[in-house]
């Protein structure tokens, strides 16, 4: 038993007033004469043991009937199995999530809003010895304080600031980190709050994929602690959430490519609104066709190429944070290519130079010793048909392509597959190159399209299959991608290896090499890796005609400024830092409002880089050096926000050893719940209900006396 | 007779024990309760209690109209009624418990038991002796302290009211020997008046008493209590302490108030039972009841025995 008033308990010290009365009046009686006492001394032995029983008994009821009253003023109450500890009375741990799909639209408002109050209510029943942990969370926990504190007011303020952020869930990390605190305290009562939607999505694929009774909690003292799941769902969980947007060259100018995924939305076509983030003129409006489950994506034409970015924009549904997605126009100005080539200027360069620089390509040629130098202020470096780099070189390369850079490599008859497997393809992770293979006699390999819809293809009318020029390659290189993946995967995804249909590198799962162009099922001509682009024939006269084809300029263009854009067109998520290769000079990264994200130029892996602080808010983000746009970058939320979907409340508490966990289902009365809960049922009606028992008791066995006391009988 | 004077409505007030009890004299006290009483007789049922014609005294509303003297009516035209003197040779005895308990007064009462037993023996006194009757006294605690024999003349009223009035309460109450005592020492029969609070063994009061009885003498037992000693109003914690043996007893009265009425009522009544029994007249009186209960029952008592 424990009291909610315990300071009343003095009042216990009440209960020794009739006794002290009792005794006090006893050593005072009132001395009287009498002229005999025969009569009393008889009657007063026979009646004397009745006396004292009844004097007893009175004293004994008025005594408990102070004492019960004492006791419901410091209302008592009847707690759970407690283990023995020291120090504050109850610690709370008070685990709210915040990420992007508690913003939903609930019952009560928000599911964040309703989470807030719900802390509201947990402040409310803590007592002065009690004290509380405010986890936030989303993809990891943001403690609001080191340790527990009994300060409520702070507390309160805290609970009161508590908003949806835009990250994704991770329930896992947090309840760890409930778990070590509650391991922690040494507290009389440990109680875990765990205030969430419960998203299927946070608990990773194993529960919300796999089924009820995946999920297991980790480990911690749930033996010791009573948890409580306050689940706060959305008043729908239909939902359709943009995955991405991004621009897509088109034959008919810009095109927005715009993604969704719909979570029980209704099938059918919906209205999809493309405005500029800079001006917010509508650039485009169009449908996405969407099945009641599942993904749809469509291509919207665009009046125009915004000048930093885009929103697109569905109507509003359960969840508001993944109806909008912005992208951004990447790359702004001239890209900045740094051709390194051995020998007379080779075709590529010839159509690389080629309208520079109102091309959009700034082409510099350099040879192995300066390109250590001027790497740094490249956007592209293109390796042209090297037999094979010296070290410094070498080095250069590869810290440029591991900050960001985008590489485009020839491989053509002079590469020695020794040098490039060893070194930079393995970088890269496209495979292993093989002796150069020669085209059968008379006859010729023809460069077909393998993907549809990669816009360093934008324009080509070739389907994948079909050649993309009547040009015809008499020699290439063997490649062997199986034996990709060891170095792929460093660094962001390219702007265009989103999503899509590409034909991924067999058996490697962990590659994100695809091949765009082939010259047959087995032969890739053009793979593309993170930041990377990998041709694997010479582009030159010898090898084949491409380069005197109508294609040759234009896929030479749109491949280049394809990597060019690459590090600025992805989207971040929050939470991400954004990286950049940069060189010397004042950088600033700012958002559309003009308010500054903080950033720094770091030294990473020999390379100068951007690097901005954690950027929360999604948006269109520019990148400024010296007061000139030089990128844009978008942070949208996760896409895995999308899916409202709660994991099964009896999985939940089936996590929980020996199903320790119960659910709180918030209300009005979340309060007294708590405290019953806590403190068990609070017993003070019971002992105000006894004492006026024992009061009705003492006042009838003392009238009972008093009629005797004070009766006019007479005898005859 | 003495009082004639007196208009009867002021000299039955003095039948009240609390009027009495503002009288120092005892003489004073007895001849003003007997003529309180006289006053009274009218309205009574007595029809009075002399034989022998004493003198006239003018008619008042309520006399009986036999007792009219219609001869002087007619001679003189005024109502006199006639008042007789009784020839009589009755001889009382008076017995005074003096006992510590007899000292008891509660704060409810006028006076004291033993007050109001020598204001009512000396009221007696007074009209026994106008009636020519022969009073005695016996004063008596724990033993006989004085014995006065009955003499009818009027100047032993004075030696009677002293020695009622003299001696201060003392000892215990013891009856039995007292009463064995007189019943041998009065050879005559006669009428026996006992004024006492009887707290003594009821076996032995009333074996003495028996004893009078068996001496063919009248008896009557004026029991006299205080209204606290009947009622027990008692509410706070006391400790009793006894008037005669010093004794103490602490205790709650209210809660054995009820059963102490019940043992006190059955201690009366058995007194009462026992006496009449024994044909013994019993009066309880406290010390609030006027004296005229105490006298008609004496004159009762009296009335019968001539």
């Amino acid at each position: 038993m424990s009291f909610l008033n315990p300071l009343f308990l003095f009042g216990l010290a009440a209960a020794s007033i009739p006794i002290l009365i009792h005794l006090f009046t006893r050593r005072r009686p009132r001395e009287t004469r009498f002229p005999s006492l025969e009569f009393l001394s008889e009657v007063n032995r026979s009646e004397i043991r009745r006396l004292k029983l009844r004097q007893w008994l009175l004293l004994l009821l008025r005594t408990l009937a102070v004492a019960a009253i004492a006791l419901a003023m410091s209302r008592p109450a009847v707690k759970g199995t407690l283990g023995p500890a020291r120090g504050a009375a109850t610690t709370v741990v008070a685990l709210v999530d915040q990420s992007g799909s508690m913003g939903a639209t609930s019952a009560g408002g928000t599911a964040i809003g309703e989470a807030r109050r719900a802390v509201e209510g947990l402040l409310a029943t803590l007592g002065p010895e009690d004290e509380m942990l405010l986890v936030p969370y989303d993809q990891g926990p943001h403690p609001f304080s080191a340790r527990p504190i009994a300060d409520a007011g702070r507390l309160r303020a805290a609970s009161q600031a508590l908003v949806a952020t835009a990250r994704a869930t991770d329930h896992a990390r947090a309840l760890e980190f409930a778990a070590r605190a509650l391991a922690e305290s040494h507290a009389l009562n440990r109680e875990l709050f765990w205030i969430s939607d419960f998203q299927a999505t946070g608990f990773g694929a194993g529960a919300g994929g796999v089924g009820a009774g995946a999920w297991r909690a980790p480990a911690g003292p749930w033996d010791r602690a009573r948890v409580y799941l306050m689940p706060f769902a959305a008043a729908h969980r239909a939902n359709v959430g943009l995955t991405d947007a991004a621009l897509e060259p088109s034959e008919s100018g810009a095109a927005l490519g715009v993604s969704a995924t719909s979570y029980g939305g209704p099938p059918g076509d919906l209205s999809v609104e493309v405005r500029d983030a800079t001006d917010n003129a509508e650039l485009g409006r169009g449908f996405l066709p969407m099945p009641e489950q599942g993904d749809g994506s469509t291509l919207l034409p665009l009046a125009r190429l915004p000048q930093q970015g885009g929103v697109a924009i569905i109507p509003d549904d359960a969840l508001a944070l993944d109806n909008r997605r912005v992208f951004a126009a990447g790359h702004a100005g001239a890209a900045r290519v740094l051709l390194r080539e051995d020998g007379p200027p080779s075709p590529l360069r010839l159509a690389l130079e080629a309208g520079s620089p109102a091309s959009g390509l700034e082409v510099t040629t350099v040879d192995a010793t300066a390109l250590p130098a001027r790497i740094a202020e490249a956007d592209v470096v293109v390796l042209d048909d090297l037999a094979r780099m010296g070290p410094i070189e070498e080095q250069a390369v590869l810290d440029f392509h591991r900050a960001g850079g985008g590489v485009m490599v020839v491989l053509g008859g002079r590469a020695d597959p020794a040098f490039w497997n060893g070194s930079l393809l393995r970088e890269l992770g496209v495979g292993a190159i093989g002796p150069v293979e020669q085209a059968p006699a008379g006859a010729v390999w023809r460069l077909k399209r393998a993907i549809a819809g990669h816009p360093a293809l934008a324009g080509f009318p070739a389907r994948p299959g079909e050649p993309l020029s009547t040009a015809g390659f008499h020699a290439t290189r063997a490649l062997d991608m199986s034996a990709a993946g060891g170095g792929a995967g460093r660094g962001g995804a390219s702007g265009a290896g989103r999503g899509g249909a590409g034909a991924r590198v067999a058996g490697a799962a962990r590659s994100a090499a695809r091949v765009l162009l082939e010259f047959d099922r087995s032969r890739p001509a053009l793979v593309e890796a993170p930041h990377a682009l990998v041709f694997t024939a010479a582009l030159d006269a010898q090898a084949s005609d491409f380069p005197v084809s109508g294609a040759f300029l234009p896929l030479i263009h749109q491949s280049v400024k394809v990597l060019a854009r690459g590090t600025a067109a992805a989207s971040l998520t929050p939470g991400d830092r954004y990286t950049a290769p940069a060189g010397t000079g004042t950088w600033r990264i700012d958002d559309t409002s003009g308010h500054e994200v903080p950033s720094e130029l770091v030294a990473e892996s020999g390379a100068t880089r951007l690097r901005s602080a954690p950027i929360e808010q999604p948006g269109l983000y520019r990148v400024l050096k010296n007061g000139a746009l030089r990128n844009t970058f978008a942070v949208n939320p996760p896409a895995e926000e999308s899916d409202l979907t709660p994991l099964p409340e009896a999985t939940l508490i089936a996590g929980f050893p020996d199903g320790r966990a119960q659910v709180l289902r918030p209300g009005a009365d979340l309060t007294r719940r708590v405290r019953e809960a806590r403190y068990g049922r609070e017993l003070w009606t019971w002992f105000v209900i006894t004492a006026l028992m024992l009061l009705v008791a003492e006042t009838i066995l003392a009238r009972w006396g008093l009629g005797a006391r004070t009766g006019a009988e007479t005898p005859a | 007779m003495d009082g004639v004077g007196m208009s009867a409505a002021g000299a039955r007030a003095y039948l009240d024990p609390a009027v009495v009890a503002r009288l120092s004299h005892l003489d004073v006290r007895a001849r003003l309760v007997v003529e309180g009483f006289i006053a009274g007789m009218h309205r009574s049922p007595f029809h009075g209690f002399s034989v022998e014609f004493a003198e006239h005294r003018p008619y008042m509303p309520g006399d009986p109209l036999k007792n009219l003297d219609w001869k002087v009516w007619a001679r003189s035209d005024r109502l006199l009624v006639k008042q007789y003197t009784e020839e009589t040779n009755l001889r009382c005895h008076l017995l005074l418990d003096l006992s510590g308990s007899m000292a008891f007064r509660s704060e409810r009462a006028a006076m004291s038991k033993l007050d109001y037993a020598r204001s009512l023996a000396a009221a007696l006194a007074y009209l026994m002796l106008h009636q020519q009757d022969a009073v005695g006294a016996m004063l008596f605690a724990d033993k006989p302290l004085r014995y006065l024999p009955a003499r009818a003349v009027r100047s032993h009223l004075d030696e009677l009211l002293k020695a009622i009035g003299g001696l201060e309460p003392q000892g215990r109450t013891k009856l039995g020997p007292a009463l064995h005592e007189l019943a041998e020492r009065i050879k005559r029969r006669g009428l026996i008046v006992l004024l006492s609070d009887l707290m003594d063994q009821p076996a032995e009061v009333l074996l003495g008493l028996q004893h009078f009885r068996h001496r063919r003498h009248e008896v009557v037992v004026f029991h006299i209590l205080d209204p606290d000693e009947i009622e027990f109003p008692y509410t706070d914690t006391a400790t009793f302490v006894d008037m005669e043996s010093g004794d103490r007893l602490t205790t709650e009265p209210w809660e054995i108030a009820r059963r102490y009425r019940e043992r006190l009522a059955a201690w009366s009544a058995q007194y009462a039972r026992v006496c009449r029994e024994n044909r013994i007249d019993y009066v309880r009186l406290d010390t609030r009841t006027p004296f005229d209960q105490a006298l008609l029952a004496y004159l009762e008592k009296r009335a019968r025995l001539l």
